[in-house]
Formats: C-alpha cells, sequence, structure tokens
C-alpha cells in the first residue's frame, strides 16, 4: 500500500516538472482552431500592475470571414479581468484584426458593462512586438512597441482581489476560418 | 522491597510519560527559510507554522526576490499570505506532503499555489525539503530549512 502511495507520489513529482516549457521555445504557442473562437484552459492570475508579453503572429493571422461586416470585429490576444470582475464587466486585453492588409492592434476594455477599443498600431507578421498593459487607479495604460501609449478608462474601484488572465480568443461573431497561431512570451 | 516496588512503578511510570510526551510533542511549530526559482526568479522566503500531531499544517509566510519591499516594482514580486500543509505519505525519514500557499502578491493581486513537498529528518529537530510546485503557469522548485519543536 505504501509503495502505491510512493509510486503514485513519484509520479505526481515528476509530472510537475514536466510542466516546464522548454528551454530552448521561450514562447508558448497558442492555437486558435479552425471552427472555434478558442481552446485555452491556463487558469493564471496577473501578479503585478503591468502585464508584460511578446507576440508573433505568422501568415495564419491572415483571414477572410464570410461576411463582410465581421471583418472589422476585434479578436482578443492576452490581457486580464480587472479585482475580482468577470471580463465581461470590467478588463483589459489588446485585440487584433486583420484589415486592408494590416495587422492591427487595438486597446480593448470593459468599463463596468461598457466595452469600449482605440486602435494602438500595426505589427508586421513573423517578427515579435512587445505589448504592456499598466494598471493606474482610473486607467489603463496600453503600450505597443515604441509607439505612443494609449490611455483607457478604468472601472474597476477595487484593488486587492483576483485578476484572472485572458488568452487568445477568435471573434467576434464568427468563429477562426482556419487554425490560427499566435506565438506568446510572458515577461516578468 | 517497598523501595523496589517503587522504583518498578516509577519506571513504568517514566516510560508511560516518555510515550505520551512524543505524542504531544508530535503537534508544534515549525519555522522554514527557503529559496524557490519560479519564473520571476529566485525568490527567498520565510514560514512559520503549526502543525498538528497527524500532521496537517496551517501557517504563514513572506517571500520575494529581493529584500521585502512592495516598492521595488517589477522585479520583486513579494508574496505573502497563508499555507496549508497536507501529509501524504511517510517512510522512515522521509515524509511527503502536499502545501497550498495563497495569499496577495505585491500586496494586490490574490493567487494560489500548490507544492508537492519531500521532506527528510536530517536530525531531531532539523529538517531538509525539496518541493515542487506550480506559479504562473510555470514548474516552481524550492528547497528548504526547517527547524523544527516536534
Amino acid at each position: 500500500m505504501i509503495g502505491m502511495r510512493l509510486f503514485l507520489v513519484l509520479l505526481i513529482s515528476l509530472s510537475l516538472f514536466g510542466c516546464e516549457p522548454e528551454y530552448s521555445e521561450p514562447y508558448t504557442s497558442f492555437l486558435l482552431p479552425e471552427g472555434s473562437h478558442g481552446q485555452s484552459l491556463r487558469a493564471e492570475t496577473l501578479q503585478s500592475t503591468k502585464c508584460y508579453f511578446k507576440a508573433i503572429f505568422d501568415e495564419s493571422a491572415i483571414y477572410q470571414t464570410e461576411d463582410p461586416v465581421n471583418q472589422y470585429d476585434i479578436n482578443k490576444l492576452m490581457g486580464f479581468s480587472d479585482c475580482n470582475s468577470v471580463h465581461h464587466v470590467n478588463s483589459a486585453r489588446f485585440g487584433w484584426r486583420w484589415l486592408d492588409d494590416l495587422l492591427e492592434i487595438h486597446a480593448y476594455v470593459y468599463v463596468n458593462g461598457e466595452r469600449f477599443s482605440e486602435l494602438v498600431g500595426v505589427v508586421p507578421l513573423n517578427e515579435p512586438s512587445s505589448y504592456e498593459i499598466a494598471i493606474t487607479k482610473e486607467t489603463y495604460r496600453f503600450k505597443l512597441n515604441e509607439l505612443d501609449e494609449v490611455v483607457m478608462p478604468r472601472g474597476s474601484t477595487c484593488d486587492q482581489g483576483a485578476y484572472y488572465m485572458l488568452w487568445p480568443y477568435f471573434g467576434g461573431d464568427e468563429t477562426a476560418p482556419h487554425d490560427i497561431k499566435i506565438k506568446i512570451q510572458r515577461d516578468w | 522491597m517497598l523501595t523496589i516496588l517503587l522504583k518498578i512503578t516509577l519506571t513504568i511510570c517514566l516510560i508511560l510519560g516518555s510515550g505520551r510526551s512524543v505524542k504531544v510533542m508530535a503537534q508544534g511549530g515549525e519555522a522554514v527559510t527557503y529559496v524557490q526559482e519560479t519564473a520571476m526568479g529566485l525568490q527567498k522566503g520565510y514560514e512559520l507554522r503549526y502543525v498538528t500531531r497527524k500532521g496537517f499544517g496551517l501557517g504563514g509566510f513572506v517571500q520575494s526576490s529581493n529584500n521585502f519591499s512592495y516598492e521595488s516594482g517589477k522585479d520583486n514580486y513579494p508574496f505573502v499570505g497563508t499555507s496549508i500543509q497536507i501529509p501524504i505519505s511517510t517512510c522512515g525519514k522521509i515524509q511527503f506532503c502536499g502545501e497550498l500557499k495563497t495569499g496577495l502578491v505585491n500586496n494586490r493581486f490574490l493567487i494560489a499555489t500548490p507544492e508537492l513537498t519531500t521532506r527528510y529528518t536530517l536530525m531531531k529537530h532539523v529538517k531538509l525539503a525539496i518541493s515542487a510546485g506550480i506559479r504562473a503557469q510555470e514548474a516552481a522548485v524550492s528547497a528548504k530549512l526547517i527547524l523544527t519543536t516536534l
């Protein structure tokens, strides 16, 4: 009985070590499968007033929606829900869309249930770009590479609590027209 | 004769008493100092814990990358909170236990990190431990020195 328990404990220990990403590949690949909005089940919370990361889009980020109007929909890249709020109430994320042969990056926030977005800039394919969302008392400050900051309003009034992370999501109304790959590297 | 009986009685009492004291001593305190390699870099930490006679523990801890401060910004990530220890298995001087740490990072962000710890009793009041856990979706590995009253 003890032998079996020891074996299970060792197995669990090894599986924990197995969670460490490969040293040679600091980026984590996210797949938005064809016909789906996304499949990420990562449970993680923010641990700082700044969310830093790098991301690389490849040619799979080029897409055409079935309804041309939906081409203007903003897909989500990464961000977080604000203090103890669900993300459709208070949250801040970078969004993206393929429009006019450019990959646009947007600031995308919910403030007390109301949605706001604003263009931050465009990024090239197959090259890493740096993203940063900083929380201040009443605003979110979005920064992309060396471009000017975009300041968006913040609605949450609490400070201490859970800020759960939000991961890549396609849509909008439509699902991904083909497999889309995005590589993301968190920075601490 | 009476002296011999008294001596035998006292000896029996001492043996039984010492047996009881071991059981009573099985609950007590632990002071832990540790280093942990996390996604945010190497962190140093301290923990005080109360352990029941069955090995369950409840404690408080602090850990941070540099000197403990909320003002150090991006690189420090001080983590303060409470921990629960649950015994899994004991094999001689080796004990396996699970631990769940919950608390605030940067005095603001609520997180929870699970760990699996292997403890080795080096001498009566000193234990060494290594643990593997998950923090920010990445492995967090730590080495611990435990001073115990048990």
